[in-house]
């Protein structure tokens, strides 16, 4: 298997920090949720990812985007529990339709099945929803966990939905009847540290032919906190272990998005102390990543469809610090997310 | 105190105190407030509660919310049982108790490290008159002392070890130090060996005040008073051993406090201040989220919210809050500023504590901050502003009360701050 090293192109700054990050089918928009409340669009046909005009209304965060198969829709969601469907192509997108409170409270997924039919959503009230994404209907809710679910997935058969909560649960359900078929053991993923909670399924995503899952986020240590971010990888036949892929020391936090490249590994991002962060690309059995950059605190990775370009929403440097840090006008600074493009050979 | 005079808990307790003491723990020992209880129960002498989390937790995520602000995180803020003040969405339980308590968001304090923080937050950050000055509790065990109940002054219920903690008496002396329930345990040995009479303990204990009397004789005299303080308090404590005996609690308080750690350590705290103690440090650790702060708050905070509204249910329920002075508080905020690692670091400048019971108003909150949470609009107040409105709310007037340092009369509280008035009931 040949090595395949991305190549870093271009950073672009935008001016608030962003949560989320992905490409629409099409490769030609990118969309960043942002810690504004706002859904940026960016021209990825230009060179320097010409900024659209944002989609507002959200409240607190958007935390979770999720393009439609047929590239017209996009699904929004924000950590108020507002989820909202934007005809993404139009010049200036009003809202399709907006269920505002789809959760209570942070909305911390979403997901579309392959076949356009389906929306899932997750949250920090403990419930699965599925909504039709023609109207927003909601269609059936599990709410097995009894705990914050975290992330939702789609099997690529159309037939299943995962869904990973902060105590390393993954349930898999029937969407046809929302049934809880089977759970899936990531509770290595989780720890408990005095009245500290601490992990759980960040991110999870399937392989193209739905042989693997992937759920990412760090391995936790009883009593002690988190032991270093990884990725547990599970035969999707058996629901077993197949490796667990450890990508960094304790401190370095969790991996919070992740995609399979088509030759088989895993492209993802992973963020810990303020500055501290990188993108790697591992192959699941490997000791280490083949490819790892540093980046400061990169939380979104956007792979564009055909797998030429790839986009990390990060933080910039010097994010952090106690006390007064001020600007060169004495002002109180925040921070912002730098995007970095890599081309992919 | 004469060095060669009996040190024993029995000379020093008068009779009245004694029977104060054993009034409180047949309450402690039911856990349950029955008119007569609680008819004397309002007849206590004042108290306070110091939930302590160490660190920092975070005023956005707590008691001054900014709700779609650059700095406010993904939280909404939620209505309170008092109109007009909303907190952030953790504090449900809370929220609904907001008529019993206040809220102070002014607090501008000047240490942003854990080295120094708790120590100049928890001694009321005095002028410097080279001395090392007394925890709050310290304070507090010096100026009003033990209550009729006889039972330790300070006493603090914590994770981990537990151990007579000296140091925080600072100049005061070691006899003013907290006695430290680790985990919420009784001090190791409290509990008489069922092998061991009351009539063989006795006369052990004569042998040791023996000894002790003799021990004494050349030696400091605040350290062996402090030796026989403790040995006198725990005696003290033996008569209210009900206090830990868990197969009292109703399961529905046990429920309502919660099973994790805060949880089981607030109602051993309630249970302290019940049977008479002055002052009941509860500690929670690890506040001090640089990292994953939001996801942080959002597992740690319900546990707190439950306990701690637990906590102010009982003791309205009780005729208790009138008289119990409750502080739950921080060494600083957090920083408005999200770091890349979601984030926030420390943050003296502007935040908030929560505050309520005997002497102090409810339902309101005092100060504010701008729009975006960075700083004080307004009065700031540093903690020496809470130490002397803390004293005041007891009926110490900190302005004339002074400490008598061998000699050397010293403030109880910072020179140039002064209690908040719209605080004071």
């Amino acid at each position: 298997m040949k090595t395949t090293a991305p190549k870093q192109v271009k950073v672009v700054n935008l001016d608030r920090q962003m949560c989320a990050v992905r490409f629409s089918p099409d490769g030609k928009l990118l969309v960043a949720g942002g810690q504004d409340a706002s859904v940026r669009r960016l021209d990825a046909t230009t060179a320097d990812l010409k900024a659209l005009s944002p989609l507002t209304g959200h409240s607190g965060w958007v935390t979770a985007l999720a393009f439609h198969p047929d590239g017209k829709r996009l699904l929004s969601a924000d950590s108020w529990g507002r989820l909202t469907c934007w005809p993404i192509t139009e010049a200036a997108p009003k809202p399709a339709w907006t269920i505002e409170q789809a959760h209570d409270g942070w909305l911390r997924s979403g997901a579309i099945s392959a076949d356009g039919q389906t929306a899932a959503t997750c949250g920090a009230d403990g419930m699965v929803r599925l909504w039709s994404c023609a109207d927003g209907k909601k269609i059936r809710q599990m709410k097995d966990h009894g705990c914050e679910v975290y992330s939702v997935a789609f099997h690529p058969d159309g037939k299943s939905l995962v869904s990973g909560d902060c105590k390393g649960v993954i349930k898999q359900w029937d969407i046809g009847t929302g049934k809880s078929v089977r759970e899936i053991d990531a509770r290595s993923m989780y720890a408990v540290m005095a009245l500290q909670e601490l992990g759980g399924a960040r991110f999870m995503t399937f392989d193209a032919k739905g042989t693997a899952l992937a759920v990412a986020g760090a391995l936790g240590a009883a009593g002690k906190g988190t032991a270093g971010p990884c990725v547990m990888l599970f035969d999707w036949a058996s629901g077993k272990t197949t490796h667990t892929v450890k990508l960094g020391a304790p401190l370095e936090g969790y991996v919070y998005d992740l995609s399979f490249h088509p030759d088989g590994f895993l492209m993802g991002v992973l963020s810990g102390q303020p500055g501290q962060g990188k993108l790697f690309f591992a192959r699941p059995g490997e000791a280490a990543p083949f490819f790892q950059t540093p980046l400061p605190n990169p939380h979104g990775l956007a792979v564009q469809p055909g797998f030429k370009r790839l986009i990390v929403t990060a933080t910039n440097a010097g994010s952090n610090g106690n006390g007064r840090p001020l600007g060169k006008n004495k002002e109180y600074p925040g921070n912002f997310s730098p995007l970095y493009v890599f081309d992919l050979p | 105190m004469n060095d060669n005079s009996c040190n024993s808990r029995e000379h020093r307790l008068s009779r009245r105190q004694w029977l104060g003491g054993a009034v409180a723990a047949g309450a402690a020992g039911l856990g349950l407030a029955t008119p007569a209880v609680a008819e004397q129960m309002k007849k206590k002498e004042k108290q306070v509660l110091f939930v302590w989390l160490d660190g920092g937790i975070s005023q956005l995520e707590s008691w001054d919310p900014k709700p779609n602000t650059q700095f406010g995180g993904p939280f909404r803020a939620i209505p309170t049982s008092v109109p007009g003040i909303h907190v952030s969405e953790l504090w449900p339980k809370t929220a609904k108790l907001m008529h019993h308590l206040a809220l102070v968001r002014s607090m501008c304090t000047k240490d942003n490290s854990h080295s120094a923080g708790v120590a100049r937050i928890q001694r009321g950050d005095p002028k410097n008159r080279g001395v090392t000055y007394p925890y709050f509790g310290s304070a507090v065990a010096k100026i009003l002392g033990p209550t009729e109940s006889g039972l330790p002054p300070y006493v603090w219920v914590k994770p981990y070890n537990g151990g007579f903690v000296y140091q925080d008496a600072g100049f005061l002396g070691p006899k003013y130090g907290a006695l430290a329930l680790g985990d919420g345990k009784p001090p190791e040995g409290l509990i008489r060996p069922a092998n061991l009479s009351a009539e063989d303990d006795a006369v052990r204990n004569d042998l040791r005040n023996l000894l002790d009397r003799r021990y004494a004789e050349k030696r400091n005299k605040e350290w062996t008073e402090a030796n026989s303080f403790v040995f006198d308090m725990a005696a003290q404590m033996q008569k209210h051993k009900a206090i830990f005996d868990s197969s009292t609690v109703p399961a529905k308080d046990i429920e309502r406090y919660g099973t994790n750690e805060f949880g089981r350590h607030m109602l051993v705290g309630r249970r302290l201040l019940e049977a008479g103690v002055r002052f009941v440090k509860v500690n929670s650790y690890h506040w001090d989220y640089h990292g994953d702060n939001f996801n942080g708050h959002r597992g740690a905070v319900p546990k707190v919210d439950r306990a701690f509204s637990a906590m102010i249910e009982d003791l309205v329920a009780r005729g208790m809050l009138d008289n119990v002075l409750v502080v739950m508080m921080s060494e600083f905020g957090r920083t408005p500023r999200i770091n890349g690692d979601s984030g926030r670091d420390h943050w003296p400048e502007a935040w908030s504590v929560i505050m309520g019971g005997g002497g102090l108003k409810h339902g309101i909150a005092v100060g504010k901050t701008n729009d975006t949470g960075t700083w004080v609009s307004g009065d700031e107040h540093d903690i020496g502003h809470l130490f002397h409105t803390w004293f005041a709310a007891l009926g110490v007037n900190s302005k004339r009360v002074k400490y008598n340092n061998a000699g050397q009369p010293l403030p109880i509280a910072h020179d140039d701050c002064k209690a908040i008035k719209e605080l004071l009931a």
